[in-house]
């Protein structure tokens, strides 16, 4: 899953990145609230962490503008601005959720994970489609009950296409979000992980659909076995 | 006296006034009974010694009649209350008791031939007038005993006294009643204020108070205001404070936990060296609060002869390994010693504050310079060549937890409080400017002109 880090203080921002990596984010940080508007409208993200006081732009007017605009992008503010008048301003601006300075990093992972979860409109941890099972805080997944081993590439392109199981999903868009900025993407990568997870979860569970991307097959894929 | 005096009204302005004004109404009735005593006394005096001249006068004009008996029987008179004759008299002729009252005794009852005199006869005193009778031998003698006199007086006093005695207690009630009733809006204003929690400092209603008292409750209302104002500063400082703990604290608490979550040596041992930078961050903020709240109580420390040159050397020295590390140039300027009356410690953190600004905010291989100028008055000027500060930013410095938006550095945004508190205490003039010299900011603290502040001993 790939999240926007929008924090000014460069000690809690790297602390921060590195926390969410660790817990199997592609972290994209910014440092005032220009640049943040800039990539909430240029990139794709699943979630937002906004801090509040901003340089620029205040965090609070990044959400409404952003809000304005009709990105239904889930925002989850980062603050020290704890008074209750100004949680209820926060969420009222458009907030998915509000959570104090200092927050516990697997918390912070754990809420990140839930707002994306809700926003594709699942309300079960773990999604399942066909005989795969994919639970996001464990990162793990099972096929047909049997744990199955992926690398990190193969597990997040796995759970941005269980995450849109109706959908077709392109290429570019698998792109965006399995890779954080600088990070060098051959033009075959895509193919290599999707060559791999059908290895390991079944040829038909992942059907291309030329010229446009990949989708998943919702029947049981008995026929393979 | 004048103590205890004092101490009867110390407690209760009700019991004060409640004494004297008893006090007064005590004293004032005892005088007048007392006056109305003696004139009562004197008027009946005058009073009786007219009848008895009266009386005398008749026994003259009845002295030719024949007196049968010696003892001659006064005419019944109706006596009223008091049974027992109070008057007698003794008619002398060629010094022989020629005719007496049954009460009057056998000796003269005055020596005198004419006029009013007082004698005491057999342990009786009398009150006695001697008049001459028709014949010039004739002594005609009439007296009144003077107890009868006083059972009188007496009697004419209680008459007189006893009214008055129950008016009195009468009267200290009444007083008591509208003193208390006075008083009440007193009473009534100390309850208020009485029942106040320590936190309501609201002002006190005015429109229904005395208005002896409203000058008080107006300076009451005029303290609790300044002492508001100061809680509400104090209060909304401590809640800045923790609010900027906790971007340090999130910093530090998310550097740990990913050193705990990595297993990559590398990136363990960089978030370590993040976790010492965060407490160093905490740390620094807790230091300079604490120089903050230590000002309010050190601000009357006493004031020494220092040497400015001497004490901005210490301060360079201090700091200087700090710019050396960012590769920047510091310097100073100074035409030697300036002996100033001060404060040393507190003038060493305002020095210590704007030279590290200096140096925290500008670039690396950055030029410092530090002027300590003697025209008139002392002064020191600090520049550097770093970005400088617009109008706007040099106008908001000092403001708590304010902070150069997009600066890298990890100040904590009260060195500038710190360094104004001082400044006022001092009352040196503070001026920011852009360097002309150098291009970036340029601090000036000047010490006032007056002797009386400045004290320059040269």
């Amino acid at each position: 899953m790939r999240i926007l880090l929008a924090e000014d203080d460069r000690l809690l921002g790297s602390g921060l990145q590195t926390g969410l990596r660790q817990a199997g984010f592609q972290v994209d940080w910014v440092r005032d609230g220009q640049a943040a508007q800039k990539e909430i409208e240029d990139e794709e993200y699943d979630a937002v962490v906004l801090d509040l006081g901003l340089p620029l732009k205040d965090g609070l007017d990044v959400l409404r503008q952003t809000r304005k605009r009709g990105k239904a992008l889930p925002v989850l503010v980062l603050t020290a601005r704890d008074a209750v008048a100004q949680r209820i301003q926060g969420l009222d601006s458009g907030a998915d959720d509000y959570v104090i300075k200092p927050v516990d990093l697997s918390e912070l992972s754990a809420r990140l994970r839930a707002l994306v979860r809700r926003a594709h409109g699942l309300p079960v941890p773990i999604l399942r489609v066909a005989e795969v099972e994919l639970c996001p805080a464990t990162r793990t997944v099972t096929c047909r009950g049997k744990p199955v081993d992926l690398y990190t590439r193969e597990f997040d392109l796995l759970h941005v296409l269980m995450l849109n199981p109706s959908r077709v999903v392109t290429r570019a868009q698998l792109e965006r979000q399995l890779y954080s900025w600088g990070q060098e993407i051959e033009s075959n990568a895509i193919e290599v992980h999707v060559h791999h997870l059908r290895r390991k979860l079944g040829a038909g569970f992942i059907q291309t659909v030329r010229g446009v991307g990949y989708a998943l097959t919702r029947q049981p894929a008995s026929s393979e076995t | 006296m004048r103590n205890f005096v004092r101490d009867l009204g110390a407690g209760s302005l009700q019991r004060r006034l409640l004494i004297w004004v008893l006090a007064a109404l005590l004293a004032v009735w005892s005088t007048v009974a007392v006056t109305s005593w003696f004139d009562a006394r004197q008027e009946l005096n005058e009073l009786l010694d007219e009848h008895l001249a009266e009386s005398a006068a008749l026994l003259v004009v009845r002295e030719g009649a024949e007196f049968d008996d010696d003892d001659f029987e006064l005419p019944e008179i109706p006596r009223g209350r008091r049974p027992e004759q109070r008057v007698a008299f003794q008619i002398w002729s060629h010094n022989r008791l020629a005719v007496k009252s049954s009460m009057a005794p056998h000796s003269p009852l005055s020596s005198r031939s004419n006029g009013f005199s007082t004698v005491n006869i057999d342990g009786v005193r009398w009150r006695v007038f001697a008049a001459s009778g028709r014949h010039s031998d004739n002594r005609i003698l009439i007296g009144e005993r003077v107890d009868a006199r006083d059972e009188v007086l007496w009697a004419m006093t209680h008459n007189l006294l006893w009214p008055l005695a129950v008016a009195l207690p009468a009267l200290g009630a009444l007083i008591v009643l509208a003193v208390r009733t006075a008083l009440r809006p007193l009473n009534d204003l100390s309850q208020t204020v009485a029942g106040r929690e320590a936190a309501s400092l609201g002002s006190l209603p005015i429109a229904k108070i005395p208005r002896e008292v409203q000058p008080l409750v107006a300076e009451l209302n005029a303290l609790f205001a300044r002492v508001h104002a100061v809680l509400d500063n104090e209060r909304r400082f401590t809640a800045d404070a923790a609010h900027e703990l906790r971007t340090p604290l999130a910093a530090i608490r998310a550097h740990a936990q990913a050193a705990i979550g990595t297993a990559n040596d590398t990136e363990r041992e960089h978030s370590l060296k993040a976790l010492l930078t965060g407490c160093d961050r905490v740390t620094h903020l807790i230091e300079q609060l604490l120089t903050l709240a230590r000002f309010e109580s050190s601000a009357s420390a006493l004031s020494e002869p220092i040497d400015l040159d001497d004490l901005a050397r210490g301060v360079m020295a201090e700091l200087a390994p700090q710019a050396l590390a960012k590769r920047q140039r510091i310097e100073m300027n100074s035409a030697g010693p300036c002996l100033i009356q001060s404060q040393p410690a507190l003038l060493g953190v305002l020095l210590r504050n704007l030279l590290d600004n200096a140096i925290r905010y500008s670039p690396p291989g950055a030029c410092i310079l530090l002027t300590l100028g003697n025209n008139g008055a002392p002064s020191i000027t600090l520049e550097d060549s770093g970005p400088g500060l617009s109008a706007e930013q040099q106008s908001r410095l000092g403001e708590r937890f304010f902070r150069i938006v997009g600066s890298d550095e990890s100040g904590c945004g009260l060195g500038w409080s710190i360094v104004r508190r001082i400044a006022q205490a001092h009352r040196l003039e503070l001026i920011t400017r852009r360097s002309k010299e150098l291009g970036g900011l340029q601090v000036t603290v000047k010490w006032p002109q007056t002797k009386h502040a400045g004290a320059v001993l040269r």
